[in-house]
C-alpha cells in the first residue's frame, strides 16, 4: 500500500515536470523555430488535471490539507484522533458526490476533443477521475486507520533531510 | 398573474461589454415587460457562476436558468454549428445571425439535446497585424493570436503558430512580440485597446464565431403557459436578427473608427488575393463535412442550406 | 428561506467545518454545495461539483502557481538560496547585526526566483537561521526576522499571491508582478533599519560578524550568476515579449532543472523530492482554490457579495475611510485564518468596492499582498512562524512571535506609506507601457 502510494506520487509529481518541459519546449520552438507542440496547451492543461486530483488525494490520506489548527491542538493525543475521524468523515461526505459528479461530467464529455489533435478529452478526464475516486477510498482508509489507532501509517513518506512543511503560498 | 420568476442568467463578458448593452439588457427588460415582471431576469456576467467554456453545462445543469454559450470553447463538442465559424462563409453580421439561426433552429434539438434552444448568433472580424497581410503565404512562421477552434486550425494550415493569451492580455502580447496578428472583432481591438499595438487591419470577412442563448429544460417546463409564450417570443429567429445585427453592427463600425485614426491603415485586397485565401479555407470545409458526417449529420446536405438561408438574406 | 438568512447560515457552516478541522478547502465546498442547493435544488448544487473542481484544476493559468513553486524548490535544492546567504555575508557579515541584514538579503533575493512566502522562509530558516545562532544571534529575533523575511517571497516577482489576485479580478500580471518590485525593496529597507536600531540596542542580541577578505566577497558575488541569469531570463523574458506570464513559470522551472542538472547540483533524489514537495504544496493550495470557487458562486446567487459591496461602498467614512476599514478586517481575519483563503473569499467583495471607490487595481494588488504579510507572520495563527517553528523546534512559538514585533510595526509604516504614497507601487508599471 506504502509503496503503491508513494508511486503515485511520484507519477503525479513527474507530470508537474512534464507540464515545465512541454511548456518551455514549445516556447523555444516557436520562438527559434516557429513551430508548435501540437497540443501543447492542452496537454499541459490534461497533465495538471491528473496531477492535482491525484495530489488532492494523497493529501487526504496523509492529513496533508491545509487546516485550522486551533482546537485540535489544545487536545491530546486521544482527542486529536477523534477530532481527525469527524473531519475526515466530513471530507468523505464531500468526496463522495465529488467523485460521482466527475464521473457524470466525464460521461458527458462526448466528443469533446483537445484544440489541435482532437484527441478525445473524457480519456484525460477519466484519468483525472480516478484520481477522486482514489480519494474516495484513501479517505476511507485514513478513518479506519485513525480507528484502529494506526497513525503512523498515515505518516507521509519523508522525502530527505529537507524539512518537510514547505505548505501554503 | 402567473407566478412570479427569476432567470438567472449566466454570461462570461463584462457587464459594460457592447454585447450587455446591445443584447443582453434589453432582451431581459423586453421579457420583464412582456411578462409583466413575472419573469425577473438576474444577469450575472464575467464568469460570476462559472467559467466561459463550462456554460452550455451550466444551463444544461441548473446552475443557471439561461446562458450565453461559444459552441466554440469546446472543439469537437458541437461539430454541427461549428459550420457557422467558416472562413468567408458569413459577411454581414445582422442576417448571418438570422441566417445561422433560421438554420441551426431544425438541428439544436439533436445536438444541443440537453438544454432548450433559444437562438443562434454570430460576429465577424478580420486580421489585425503589425505588418500589412494581403496573401496567406504571408502567414507562414507567423505567431497568431486566433479567435477560435476554426480559425486556429486554418492558421495551422497557412503555417502559423497559434498564441494562447486571453483578451485582455492580448494587447501587451501583441506590443511585445509574443503575438504578431491577432484575429477579433473590429470595434474590439479599439475597446480592448488593441489599436496601440497593431496599425494594419485586412479588410475581409476572415472568420465568424457564433454563440447560443440556451435553457435549463426543467426550468422551462415549470413555466407557466403564459410565461412560456413570452420566452417562445423572445427565443426566436426575429430575436436571433436583432442581437446579431446590434452587436455585429456596433462591432463592424470599429472599421471607421479605425479608418479615421492616424496611423491606422486598412489593408484592401485584390480580388485574386481574396481568392487566394478562400481558396486555401477549403480544406476546413472538407474537414467539416467530414466531422458532420461522423456526428451523424448529412454533412453536404447540411453545409448546402445553410448556403441557401445566407443567400437568401444576402448575409455573404 | 431568505437569501441572506442562507448566506449567513453558510458562513456559519463554513467556520463550524474548519473549526472540527475539516480541511479549509473542503469547509468551504460543502457550505457552497449545500449553500447553492438550498437555494436552486440538489440538483443544481451537485452539479456544480460535475463542473467547478474539474475546470479549476485543467485552468492553465493556474499552473502558473506550481511552476513558480516548483522554481523555487529547484533552486532550494540546488543551492542557489545558500549562495545567496553566503554572498550577504561576505559583505554585511561584518556589520553590527551582520548576519541578519545577509539573511534579509537573501530572502530578497530567492524572493526574485520562486513565488511563496512560506517556501522563502522555510528555505532561509534552514540556510541561514543555523549561522546566526552559530554566531550568538538571539533565536527569538533571528526567527521572527526570517519569518518576516519570508513575506518578501509575495512581494518581490514572482508571486503566487499576485498570480492568484490577478487571475481573481483580471488585472495583468505582469503590472501586479512590476508593482512589488519597489515595495519589496523597501521591505529591505526597513528591515535593515530595525535590525540597526535593535543592534546598537542590544549589541548581544545581534553581535558583530568576521570581515571577509574582498577576494571572497568577489567570488561570492560570482556564486550568484544562476540566480542573476534566472531571475533576468524569466523577467526579462516576460517584460520583453518571449514568453506569456504562464509559460514564463514553466520556463523557470525547467531553466532552473537544467542549470542544477549542468552544475551538478541536482541528482534524481534531489529532483524527485522537488517535485513531489511541489506537488504536495500545490495539491493543498489547489484544495482551497476549488473550495473556494464552489463557495463563491454559493455566495454569487445569494447575492450577498454585491448586497455587501453596495455597503462597503456607501460606508459614510469616506474612501480612505473604507480602505482602513478593510486593512483593520484584513488583520484580523488575517491573524486568525488561512491568507489564501481569506483572499479568495474577500477580494469578490472588497475588490469591486474600491474599484467604485476610485483606487487603482494594481495599487491595491500590492496592498493586498500586504493584508497577506501580516496574516503570515501575526499571532496566533501566523503559517511563516509555524514553518519556522517546526523546522527550529528549540525555538518556542512565543518565542518567534515576539521576535516577528519590531518587523510587523515596520510592516505597519510601511503600509501607511504605500497607501500615501500609491506612485511607490505604481510608477515600475507605469513605465512599461
Ligand atoms: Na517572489
Ligand atoms: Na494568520
Amino acid at each position: 500500500m506504502r509503496r503503491l502510494l508513494a508511486a503515485a506520487e511520484l507519477v503525479a509529481a513527474l507530470f508537474l515536470l512534464a507540464i515545465a518541459l512541454l511548456t518551455s519546449g514549445n516556447v523555444v520552438l516557436r520562438d527559434v523555430f516557429s513551430y508548435q507542440i501540437p497540443d501543447w496547451y492542452d496537454g499541459a492543461r490534461m497533465l495538471l488535471g491528473i496531477a492535482l486530483f491525484w495530489g488532492v488525494a494523497l493529501a487526504t490520506y496523509y492529513g496533508s490539507h491545509i487546516c485550522v489548527d486551533a482546537l485540535w491542538e489544545h487536545l491530546d493525543t486521544g482527542g486529536r484522533r477523534q477530532l481527525d475521524i469527524v473531519a475526515t468523515v466530513c471530507t468523505l461526505a464531500f468526496l463522495v458526490p465529488l467523485a460521482w459528479m466527475v464521473w457524470v461530467k466525464v460521461a458527458g464529455t462526448g466528443t469533446q476533443g483537445t484544440m489541435d489533435l482532437r484527441m478525445p478529452l473524457w480519456i484525460f478526464y477519466s484519468v483525472a477521475s480516478v484520481g477522486t475516486t482514489v480519494a474516495v477510498m484513501l479517505a476511507i482508509a485514513r478513518i479506519v486507520l485513525l480507528w484502529r489507532g494506526e497513525t503512523d501509517r498515515l505518516r507521509p513518506p519523508a522525502l530527505d533531510d529537507q524539512a518537510e512543511a514547505t505548505h501554503v503560498a | 398573474q402567473d407566478k412570479p420568476v427569476e432567470m438567472k442568467f449566466a454570461h462570461w463578458l463584462p457587464p459594460t461589454h457592447s454585447l450587455s448593452k446591445t443584447g443582453f439588457e434589453p432582451w431581459a427588460k423586453s421579457v420583464e415587460a412582456a411578462s409583466k415582471g413575472s419573469i425577473k431576469v438576474a444577469l450575472y456576467p464575467a464568469q460570476q457562476l462559472g467559467k466561459a467554456a463550462d456554460h452550455y453545462d451550466m444551463a444544461r445543469d441548473g446552475i443557471a436558468d439561461m446562458t450565453w454559450v461559444n459552441p466554440g470553447y469546446q472543439a469537437g463538442r458541437f461539430p454541427l454549428i461549428a459550420a457557422g465559424e467558416l472562413p468567408f462563409l458569413v459577411g454581414k453580421p445582422g442576417t448571418g445571425s438570422a441566417a445561422i439561426d433560421a438554420w441551426y433552429r431544425k438541428y439544436a434539438a439533436q445536438e444541443m439535446k440537453d438544454v432548450k434552444f433559444c437562438f443562434a448568433h454570430l460576429h465577424v472580424g478580420t486580421m489585425h497585424s503589425k505588418k500589412p497581410i494581403t496573401e496567406p503565404s504571408q502567414l507562414k512562421g507567423m505567431k497568431i493570436r486566433s479567435s477560435n477552434g476554426t480559425n486556429a486550425a486554418f492558421m495551422t494550415l497557412l503555417g502559423a503558430t497559434n498564441v494562447q493569451v486571453s483578451a485582455p492580455e492580448a494587447r501587451d502580447a501583441l506590443d511585445k512580440g509574443v503575438a504578431d496578428a491577432i484575429a477579433f472583432p473590429w470595434d474590439s481591438i479599439v475597446s480592448f485597446g488593441i489599436d496601440k499595438a497593431v496599425k494594419y487591419h485586412t479588410d475581409m470577412r476572415l472568420y465568424a464565431s457564433d454563440f447560443v442563448w440556451v435553457m435549463n429544460k426543467g426550468w422551462y417546463d415549470k413555466l407557466a403557459a403564459g410565461q412560456k409564450k413570452v420566452i417562445d417570443d423572445h427565443c426566436n429567429n426575429d430575436w436571433a436578427g436583432k442581437v446579431g445585427a446590434a452587436w455585429g453592427d456596433f462591432e463592424d463600425g470599429g472599421q471607421a473608427k479605425l479608418e479615421k485614426s492616424a496611423g491606422h491603415t486598412i489593408v484592401k485586397l485584390t480580388p485574386q488575393q481574396l481568392d487566394q485565401w478562400k481558396k486555401a479555407a477549403e480544406p476546413l470545409y472538407g474537414q467539416w463535412v467530414q466531422a458532420a458526417d461522423k456526428a451523424g449529420f448529412k454533412g453536404q446536405e447540411a453545409l448546402g442550406e445553410l448556403r441557401k438561408e445566407i443567400e437568401a438574406r444576402k448575409a455573404n | 428561506m431568505s437569501r441572506d438568512l442562507v448566506a449567513l447560515l453558510g458562513f456559519l457552516g463554513m467556520f463550524a467545518l474548519m473549526a472540527v478541522r475539516v480541511p479549509i478547502g473542503v469547509s468551504m465546498g460543502i457550505a457552497g454545495v449545500c449553500g447553492f442547493a438550498a437555494l436552486s435544488g440538489w440538483k443544481a448544487g451537485f452539479n456544480l461539483l460535475a463542473n467547478v473542481p474539474l475546470s479549476v484544476v485543467t485552468d492553465y493559468n493556474l499552473s502558473v502557481i506550481p511552476m513558480f513553486i516548483l522554481m523555487g524548490a529547484f533552486a532550494s535544492r540546488g543551492g542557489m538560496s545558500r549562495e545567496l546567504f553566503i554572498a550577504g555575508r561576505a559583505w554585511l557579515g561584518h556589520l553590527r547585526g551582520g548576519l541578519a541584514m545577509a539573511s534579509v538579503a537573501a530572502c530578497g533575493g530567492f524572493a526574485a526566483i520562486n513565488g511563496s512566502s512560506v517556501a522563502t522562509a522555510a528555505t532561509m530558516a534552514q540556510v541561514a537561521l543555523p549561522e546566526m545562532r552559530r554566531a550568538g544571534y538571539h533565536p527569538g529575533l533571528s526567527a521572527g526576522l526570517i519569518a518576516a523575511g519570508g513575506t518578501l517571497g509575495i512581494m518581490i516577482p514572482p508571486s503566487v499571491i499576485f498570480v492568484l489576485y490577478g487571475i481573481m479580478t483580471e488585472t495583468d500580471i505582469k503590472k501586479l508582478f512590476a508593482a512589488g518590485v519597489i515595495p519589496g525593496l523597501l521591505a529591505v529597507g526597513f528591515y535593515f533599519i530595525v535590525v540597526q536600531v535593535i543592534a546598537r540596542m542590544r549589541p548581544d542580541a545581534l553581535p558583530r560578524g568576521e570581515a571577509h577578505a574582498w577576494r571572497e566577497r568577489w567570488a561570492s558575488i560570482r556564486g550568484l550568476w544562476a540566480v542573476i541569469l534566472l531571475f533576468a531570463f524569466v523577467l526579462g523574458g516576460i517584460y520583453g515579449g518571449l514568453f506569456t506570464v504562464e509559460e514564463g513559470a514553466a520556463v523557470g522551472a525547467a531553466g532552473t532543472l537544467l542549470i542544477g542538472i549542468l552544475r551538478r547540483r541536482l541528482k534524481v533524489p534531489d529532483i524527485r523530492a522537488a517535485l513531489i514537495d511541489t506537488l504536495r504544496v500545490s495539491s493543498a493550495i489547489m484544495t482551497i482554490v476549488i473550495g473556494a470557487f464552489l463557495f463563491g458562486y454559493f455566495l454569487t446567487i445569494t447575492q450577498f457579495t454585491q448586497k455587501a459591496v453596495d455597503v462597503l461602498v456607501h460606508l459614510p467614512v469616506g474612501a480612505y475611510g473604507v480602505l482602513a476599514l478593510v486593512m483593520v478586517g484584513y488583520f484580523i481575519l488575517g491573524a486568525v485564518m488561512d491568507e489564501l483563503a481569506m483572499i479568495l473569499l474577500t477580494v469578490p467583495v472588497v475588490f469591486p468596492a474600491m474599484m467604485q471607490l476610485g483606487f487603482d487595481p494594481v495599487w491595491f494588488g500590492v496592498i493586498v499582498v500586504m493584508a497577506v504579510t501580516f496574516g503570515m507572520i501575526c499571532p496566533p495563527v501566523g503559517i511563516n512562524v509555524f514553518v519556522i517553528n517546526s523546522i527550529a523546534r528549540d525555538v518556542t512559538l512565543g518565542r518567534i512571535y515576539k521576535g516577528t514585533m519590531p518587523f510587523i510595526a515596520v510592516d505597519v509604516v510601511r503600509l501607511v506609506i504605500l497607501c500615501a504614497f500609491p506612485a511607490i507601487s505604481l510608477w515600475l508599471p507605469s513605465q512599461l507601457n
